[in-house]
């Protein structure tokens, strides 16, 4: 009966039907079923397939984006519940696009993707100093540091960050990620970032797996 | 032997050019009034009432965009009480438009009047891109009534654009692609957004003019929907696009700008020596059979005029060998 209800929350949120997510979670806590379980194997498993259809082209972008508004419906209600029961994120990330550029849809498509995969999103906006990304990062307690550009002048500042994190003797402490139209695997290197990847989807994937294996 | 202008029509109407010009040294336009803030710094409200902020220091490079942070209103079933079509003639559209002009040096060039922000464009600009990807989903019949709003206000500022400039081309806007894929599905755009191209393209005609459109990023599946509607002319073809499949299957049926990889000569530092390299590349990959204009959408001015010069150098000669 739960895992009924569970997989029917999951697909609802790949429809992007927000009032039916928020009903169904609501209807699993009440019948008792495991906040955690209705996080994981509703919430996020139906974010997980949505993810790869993505990946795969399947879906599009406003598909993406209704079912992260059901998602974020049911974790509202969901939230206070995961708290009682100690639930704790897959990590921590902080995310923002580098100074000087003000492009946020890629961006906040990968903090979707992150928080469907069970992060904890930190999202510092955009035209960012390179300060706040580390004072962010050394302020919540981050894993990860997510850098995003869309231009090719503005690509540069992302070396900047990566560099004061250097300078701080910070490097280590974070797994560095970098993504945006003009960014490749060939200059994430060249900077010293430690991944980048091609859609939002993958990211959500190397994070989750490169925090694991932290 | 036609000249730059001559060569640069022909290209445009799918006739045979007996070279390819550089864009840049033959054609010439203006922009229709209203969908941007033309003021001190390019940064203010249009005539919409959407906030703009130019991005740098130079206008012939940097765009501007919306403000960050600027919302009209973030729900489209409200658009008709929300959105106040600006008033093309209490606005003196058509007289901005003549003054505008006056200054085209017709003789040389291939004119032609770019009007920004098509449906898709402005409704994200007047509730944000989230909202507006959202609203196909949440309020499809909302969306679909004002694309035919937009349609019926771009049809009336085309009509003026004829009359006040009579150009060569209408440059329409609307973007509709990212790096990797389309914002929307292409079935999605086909259900609301052809109906409006298709209506643009006939206007288009019926004036005597050229239908060029823009729209940055992937847009490859709906290639062969822009040739059923007639658009004559698609830019920019950014290189992610499959540029060999448009050019074999569609090139003889749509003038293809663009196929230029800019974010590798855009790319600072970039040898000027890979810059016209990229250009060569280009012609001698699309030029084969004409209906084809090396370009691109330019952020560097030195990079736009070593690929401009490189054009017109290797261009003049293309169609000899």
């Amino acid at each position: 009966m739960g895992m009924e209800l569970l997989e029917e929350i999951s697909g609802f949120l790949q429809k992007g039907r927000a009032k039916n997510v928020k009903a169904l979670v609501t209807q699993a806590l009440e019948e008792g079923i495991d906040p955690k379980a209705i996080l994981n194997e509703g919430l996020l498993s139906g974010m997980m397939i949505i993810g790869e259809k993505f990946k795969k082209d399947e879906v599009f972008v406003p598909e993406v984006l209704v079912a992260a508004r059901a998602m974020n419906a049911g974790l509202a209600i969901l939230e206070p519940k995961l708290v009682e029961v100690g639930n704790e994120p897959v990590g921590k990330v902080v995310i923002g696009t580098v100074k000087g550029d003000l492009h946020d849809i890629g961006k906040n498509l990968v903090a979707m993707m992150l928080k469907g995969a069970g992060f904890e999103i930190h999202d510092i906006g955009v035209d960012t100093d390179p300060e706040k990304f580390i004072s962010e990062a050394e302020s919540v307690g981050a894993d990860v540091i997510c850098m995003s550009a869309l231009l090719t002048t503005t690509m540069p500042n992302m070396k900047v960050v990566i560099d004061m994190l250097k300078e701080k003797g910070l490097r280590d402490k974070y797994i560095v990620m970098v993504g945006g139209a003009p960014v490749n695997e060939a200059f994430a290197k060249e900077i010293g970032a430690d991944y980048y990847t091609e859609d939002a989807t993958t990211a959500a994937e190397v994070a989750r797996d490169a925090v694991l294996a932290k | 032997m036609q000249t730059k202008k001559e060569a640069m029509l022909a290209i445009y109407r799918g006739e045979m050019p007996d070279f390819i010009p550089a864009e840049t040294q033959c054609t010439a336009g203006v922009v229709f009034p209203g969908d941007r803030y033309f003021g001190e710094n390019e940064t203010g409200d249009d005539w919409w009432g959407v906030n703009w902020t130019r991005l740098g220091p130079d206008p012939g490079i940097d765009g501007s965009m919306v403000t960050p942070h600027f919302i009209m209103f973030d729900d489209m079933e409200e658009w008709e009480e929300k959105v106040h079509f600006p008033d093309l003639d209490a606005m003196n559209a058509e007289q901005i438009l003549q003054a505008m002009a006056s200054g085209l040096d017709y003789e040389n060039n291939a004119t032609h009047v770019l009007m920004l922000s098509g449906a898709f464009e402005r409704m994200n600009e007047m509730i944000g891109m989230e909202n507006a990807l959202c609203a196909f989903y949440e309020c499809p019949e909302a969306v679909a009534d004002f694309f035919n709003a937009m349609c019926d206000y771009k049809l009336k500022c085309i009509e003026i654009a004829h009359k006040a400039v009579h150009p060569d081309i209408i440059h329409m806007h609307d973007d509709w692609g990212t790096n990797s894929n389309m914002f929307f599905s292409p079935d999605m755009w086909r259900e609301f957004i052809k109906p409006i191209e298709a209506r643009y393209a006939k206007k288009i005609h019926e004036l005597g003019m050229i239908y060029e459109h823009h729209s940055c990023g992937y847009i490859t599946q709906i290639i062969p929907d822009l040739v059923e509607i007639g658009v004559d002319c698609i830019n920019p073809l950014n290189v992610c696009n499959d540029m060999e499949m448009i050019k074999r299957e569609y090139g003889s049926k749509i003038t293809l700008k663009g196929g230029i990889d800019n974010q590798k000569i855009d790319a600072p530092g970039c040898p000027e020596a890979e810059i016209r390299a990229e250009a060569r590349r280009a012609m001698d990959a699309y030029a084969a059979g004409g209906r084809y204009i090396p370009g691109y959408i330019y952020s560097d001015a030195k990079v736009r005029d070593i690929f401009n010069d490189e054009v017109a150098k290797y261009g003049a000669d293309i169609y000899k060998k």
